[in-house]
């Protein structure tokens, strides 16, 4: 197996993840596929980049394989909430709309963009598909974990995006970026079990009241 | 010795926010607040050194001219929201208020980080931490709608930011397209040197996400649907900081690559592409702001005004450029010390309906006269700061010859200031229906405004008089 292969391996993985992402109900399956994910973006970013720093891989996968997932896990343990519930698309449909995405993107890049892209053209769609997954999921599902969940592939597919075309970011601020990330999903941790505490769920439906008010 | 200036204005703040959560959730209220009164004032003193030294910076940070004023600009704002803050919460828990206090340091850091950034990715990093320490300050007061308001936050801004990144990489790969890859370097003095020579195609797509995303954390239509909630969720003086300082921290993020745009063969897409953004949020904000029976959230529609004015001149460049600064120095000025107005309305009238509120000018004369300046200043009266900023921006715009966009600008400024106006005789005349649960606090600060409205009637004269 060449260098080549592992890394369409992985690029192809990283498809699978989003579609599975799209298909899933239960939310703790979600939530592994996102750290599955995690450590498949972390490998190709291996694979892609020529000297890296020696640390940053093992920082990213402990990250976004493994403390985020578990912030996540530990969440969703307080709110004891099992599954997604009704969602706003079906997850068929979902799914569905995912893999014409994904065949309408390939098409494209290969087709229009293939002059400025090169041999990338194919890692530029996934990136773009695990962007448009990420997006998708927050804005076609009622639980407010599973935007946090989006949020967190949409980070994901512009990680990748990154990654194609950055060869030299200074490690400090792949740290910084890194820590960001953590840190957002504690805070949206935080403000998750708030609000289940409030709402008594974690439905973004109850999140609605404030709107603009007229006078006479 | 000089850079580490900058390393200082910005990690002393976030040093001493991480060490306040530490601090045991009972100890003296007094003392808290004169720390955070020292570290304010600390902060104001690094910033005149930073001002008066124009250390030359390094790879990370750098001092340039735009960023030096909204340092300036963010310290004192910072210094008269304590001010104010300490007035205002002076009925709340002390945990409340140590929490606040933490967080407002780190925002503090933050929003520094963003002004002297000079990585492009270090800035985006330092305005994601802004999202990220602020959401918790809106969620001060603890209700539902609070949290409400904080969770549409920070996940609409997030997304936003996120987009950024990506319009930040599209930017980056142009300039990686002309640059051997071992002296690239993401600086932006470096991006501003080979900017003539960048690709077009994806410095113009990099422009589209970094305008979508900084936009959505500045407040421009139609992402701007997060600032009304929170503007008017937040207590009074954050609020003030998150409309007079924030939002200009990304437009700082928008003008740098806008700058970088400016200078390649993008120029004139970009340009159409603000001044659009621009009047559509001035659009969007004058719908809203008609009929709006919220005060804070007419501020908060104002802000998004504001933002479209500035995004606008920025697009029509010379002389409304000019103008630009103007705007972005006053309306921070102006807006915050409003926004405190209202932390005083809140007190009196205890609700945030206009229709609930009224007769503030024998309630509380000190309150009237702040609210009466600030609307007056705000709309644009002589001789405050706004009205040669407008003054400038319509110049230049007219120069351009850009008559309808000109005409619609005028008109949409002549319906807000007519509803800003008659909205603050409302408040301070109407007659109101006792029921006996209005008065008048004796406690009610009104200095901390009078100072920012003080500080923009005399950059107002000093232009006047520098103008003759």
């Amino acid at each position: 197996m060449s260098l080549y292969d592992a890394y369409i391996g992985l690029l192809s993985l990283i498809l699978l993840t989003c579609l599975a992402s799209l298909s899933m109900q239960r939310l703790r399956p979600l939530i592994k596929t996102v750290a599955l994910q995690g450590i498949a973006v972390t490998m190709t970013t291996l694979l892609y980049q020529q000297n890296v720093h020696f640390l940053l891989p093992f920082i990213m996968i402990i990250v976004k394989g493994v403390l985020i997932p578990m912030l996540l896990l530990y969440t969703l343990k307080k709110v004891s909430i099992k599954s997604e519930g009704k969602p706003i698309v079906g997850f068929h449909a979902s799914v569905l709309l995912g893999i014409l995405f994904l065949f309408m993107v390939i098409h494209y890049s290969h087709d229009k963009l293939s002059k400025l892209l090169a041999d990338q053209s194919f890692s530029f769609s996934v990136a773009v598909v695990t962007i448009a997954c990420g997006l998708f999921l927050m804005m076609a599902r009622r639980k407010a974990l599973t935007q946090v969940v989006g949020y967190l592939i949409m980070d994901n597919g512009i990680y990748l995006m990154g990654a194609l075309f950055l060869k030299n970011i200074p490690f400090v601020l792949e740290f910084a970026i890194l820590l960001d990330l953590l840190v957002a999903v504690m805070v949206m941790g935080i403000i998750l079990h708030k609000i289940n505490e409030t709402f008594n769920s974690i439905d973004t439906t109850s999140l609605a009241t404030l709107k603009d008010r007229w006078h006479e | 010795m000089n850079n580490l200036l900058l390393w200082a204005v910005c990690a002393l703040p976030l040093t001493i926010g991480l060490i306040t959560f530490l601090i045991p959730v009972d100890y003296y209220k007094r003392q808290l607040q004169h720390l955070s009164l020292l570290v304010a004032l600390a902060h104001l003193l690094f910033t005149l050194f930073i001002l008066f030294f124009k250390p030359s910076g390094d790879s990370y940070l750098f001092w340039s001219g735009e960023g030096g004023v909204l340092l300036l600009l963010i310290s004192t704002l910072f210094l008269m929201a304590i001010i104010y803050l300490k007035n205002y919460f002076h009925d709340q828990e002390v945990a409340t208020i140590k929490q606040c206090h933490a967080w407002c340091f780190l925002f503090l850091g933050a929003m520094s980080l963003t002004t002297l950034a000079h990585n492009i990715i270090l800035f985006w990093v330092a305005i994601e931490l802004t999202t990220l320490v602020s959401a918790p300050l809106i969620y001060t007061h603890k209700s539902k709608t609070s949290l409400e308001a904080t969770w549409k936050y920070i996940i609409l801004c997030s997304i936003g930011i996120a987009f950024a990144l990506l319009g930040i990489f599209f930017v980056v790969m142009s300039l990686a397209l002309i640059m051997p890859k071992e002296e690239l370097s993401l600086t932006f003095s470096n991006f501003i040197l080979y900017a003539p020579k960048m690709n077009r195609l994806w410095l113009e797509l990099g422009l589209i996400f970094v305008l979508i995303g900084f936009g959505t954390k500045m407040g421009l239509a139609p992402m701007h649907s997060w600032l009304p909630d929170a503007h008017s969720e937040a207590p009074s003086p954050i609020s003030a900081l998150l409309s007079g300082a924030l939002l200009n921290c990304a437009f700082l993020g928008i003008y740098r690559v806008y700058e970088i745009v400016g200078k390649s063969s993008a120029g004139a897409f970009g340009a159409e592409l603000l001044i659009s953004f621009g009047l559509l949020s001035i659009f969007f904000a004058t719908i809203f702001m008609i009929r709006q029976n919220d005060y804070k959230r007419l501020l908060a529609y104002s802000s998004v005004e504001n933002m479209g004015i500035i995004a606008f001149g920025t697009g029509i460049g010379g002389i409304a450029l000019v103008g630009v600064y103007i705007h972005l120095i006053h309306h921070s000025l102006i807006k915050s010390s409003l926004f405190m107005t209202t932390g005083n309305l809140l007190k009196i009238f205890k609700s945030k309906e206009i229709s609930k509120s009224g007769e503030l000018a024998t309630l509380h004369q000190g309150s009237f006269s702040v609210l009466l300046i600030g609307v007056f200043a705000l709309v644009g009266g002589p001789p405050f700061g706004i009205f040669f900023s407008k003054l400038y921006i319509i110049i230049g715009a007219i120069s351009q010859k850009l008559w309808w966009q000109t005409s619609l600008f005028l008109v949409m400024a002549a319906i807000i200031t007519l509803t800003l106006l008659s909205v603050t005789f409302k408040i301070s005349f109407h007659p109101l229906e006792r029921g006996g649960t209005i008065s008048a606090d004796k406690k009610l600060l009104i200095w901390p405004q009078l100072f920012l409205l003080l500080c923009s009637l005399l950059l107002g004269l000093y232009y006047l008089l520098g103008s003759i």
